[in-house]
C-alpha cells in the first residue's frame, strides 16, 4: 500500500494514529507520517475518511 | 488564549491535548477554533446550546456542594469522537453536517452570571460538550461568576494540555473527569478518535497540583470497554496519584449514536466492579444511570452511617454535620458544603 500524507492540509489532530497506530505515528513537525507502511490496519478506508481534513490517500499499486 | 504562531500564518493550538496545527484558514479538530489570518479565533465564543439549572448531583458531583443547584451551559462541538456520544446531536453537530454553520444562542459572560443567580444557583458547571472547545467564554464568565460567589465546575473529558488547566485554575473550584471504558487506550483510540490516554492522567496531576477539587466518572461499555484488568489499573492510579478519596463513579453505558446495537451495561457487571474498586481501597464509589440504586448514597468509610442520600438527582444531607463530620463517630467525610 502507497499510503500519502498531505502535509499541507494535515493539522497533526491525530485520528490517524488513534486508528492505525501501527500504521501512522506523530513526527517531531507535529504533523502525522507514514511510520510503517505495512504495519496493521484493519480498516485504511475508515482512516482515509475519519481524517478530518482529508489528508490522507491511497495510491493502489 | 492558548495558541502561539509556528512560522508565517501557521500557528499551533495549544488548548486540548490534540495541539493542531492550523494553516491560514483551516480549523481544528474540533471545527470551532479557525486560523484566520495568522489568528487563532473561537468560533463559538458565547453560542450556548444549553444554559439551564442543573441538581449539581447530576454533573456528577456527590462531594461538592451537595444539594444545591448549578447552572449549566455549554457550546456546541467536541475535541472527541465519541462513537457512544450520549449529546452527539450536539458534540457531533458539526462533523455530522447537521449545521453549516455556528449554532447556539449569543449570551454574555454577565447574562450567564446573571442567570446563574436568578435560579438560585451556587455554581455553574461548564457541560454537556467538553468546556475546552468554549474554553475563552468559559474563563470570561467563571472569572465574573467568583465576584459573584458563585463556585465554578467543569465537566471534562480531561484531554486537555496542562496549560490550560493553569489557566483556568485560578476561577475552577471543581471539576469531573470523564473517563470512558475504563480508561483503555486501544478503547479511545478506536471508539473517541483519541490517539493516547496520557494527557487526562496529566491533567488530572495538574488540577490536583491546582487544588482543583476532582470528581472521577468511569463509563463502562460492554463487551468493548469493561475490562477488569483495565478497570483495577485505573482505580490503582487514581488511589496512587490522587488518593482514595477522590469519589469515584462507574457510569451504565445506553445504547447512543454509534454503538446503538450494544445493549446497557449489565447492573451485575457494575455492581462487580463497585465491589473491586471498594476492595482495591477507594472510599467513596458510586453507581451512575442506575436509578434507585443504594450505591448513590453516601456512607462514613468508618462506621458505615449513612451520610449523604440521594434518589435520582434528589438528595438529602442526613448523617453529617456542618462541619464535614460523620455524626455517629465524628470521621472528617472530604465534602465541601462551602466555597463562600
Amino acid at each position: 500500500m502507497n499510503i500519502k500524507i498531505d502535509k499541507e492540509k494535515c493539522i497533526g489532530c491525530g485520528t490517524c494514529v488513534a486508528l492505525c497506530p501501527e500504521v501512522f505515528d506523530i513526527g517531531e513537525d507535529g504533523k502525522s507520517y507514514v511510520k510503517n507502511p505495512n504495519g496493521k490496519c484493519d480498516n485504511i478506508e475508515e482512516v482515509i475518511n475519519a481524517c478530518p481534513v482529508g489528508a490522507i490517500s491511497v495510491e493502489k499499486d | 488564549m492558548l495558541w502561539e504562531k509556528v512560522k508565517d500564518k501557521i500557528v499551533k493550538c495549544n488548548l486540548c491535548a490534540r495541539r493542531c496545527i492550523l494553516n491560514d484558514g483551516q480549523v481544528g479538530f474540533c471545527l470551532v477554533r479557525k486560523n484566520i489570518n495568522g489568528t487563532l479565533y473561537s468560533l463559538n465564543y458565547g453560542k450556548l446550546i444549553a444554559a439551564n439549572a442543573d441538581p449539581i448531583e447530576k454533573k456528577p458531583l456527590f462531594h461538592f456542594l451537595p444539594g444545591t443547584y448549578a447552572f449549566s451551559i455549554s457550546s456546541a462541538g467536541c475535541n472527541f469522537r465519541c462513537a457512544f456520544c450520549q449529546n452527539w446531536e450536539i458534540s457531533q453537530v458539526y462533523r455530522e453536517g447537521l449545521a453549516s454553520e455556528i449554532v447556539g444562542e449569543t449570551y454574555t459572560p454577565e447574562e450567564v452570571v446573571k442567570l446563574a443567580i436568578e435560579n438560585e444557583c451556587k455554581a455553574i458547571s461548564y457541560t454537556y460538550t467538553e468546556p475546552t472547545i468554549f474554553f475563552e467564554f468559559a474563563y470570561d464568565t467563571a472569572k465574573i461568576a467568583i465576584r459573584n460567589k458563585l463556585a465554578n465546575t467543569f465537566v471534562t473529558n480531561g484531554y486537555m494540555t496542562p496549560e490550560a488547566v493553569k489557566t483556568i485554575a485560578k476561577y475552577l473550584h471543581a471539576a469531573t473527569v470523564d473517563f470512558k471504558g475504563n480508561g483503555s487506550e486501544e478503547f479511545y483510540r478506536k471508539y473517541s478518535l483519541v490517539p493516547k490516554v496520557e494527557p487526562i492522567f496529566d491533567s488530572l496531576l495538574e488540577m490536583k497540583k491546582n487544588g482543583i477539587f476532582i470528581e472521577i466518572t468511569d463509563l463502562v461499555v460492554p463487551k468493548i470497554g469493561d475490562s477488569e484488568e483495565d478497570f483495577r489499573n485505573l482505580v490503582k492510579w487514581i488511589i496512587d496519584n490522587l488518593g482514595s478519596d477522590i469519589p469515584f463513579h462507574i457510569l451504565r453505558f445506553f445504547p447512543h449514536y454509534r454503538l446503538s446495537n450494544l445493549p446497557p451495561t449489565p447492573v451485575e457487571k457494575l455492581e462487580k466492579l463497585w465491589e473491586m474498586a471498594k476492595r482495591e481501597g477507594l472510599n467513596y464509589v458510586y453507581l451512575g444511570n442506575v436509578p434507585y440504586s443504594e450505591k448513590e448514597n453516601t456512607y462514613c468509610p468508618h462506621c458505615g452511617n449513612l451520610l449523604i442520600e440521594r434518589r435520582g438527582f434528589y438528595s438529602r444531607i442526613v448523617g453529617l454535620d456542618k462541619k464535614g463530620r460523620c455524626k455517629k463517630c465524628g470521621e472528617k467525610i472530604p465534602i465541601v458544603q462551602k466555597i463562600f
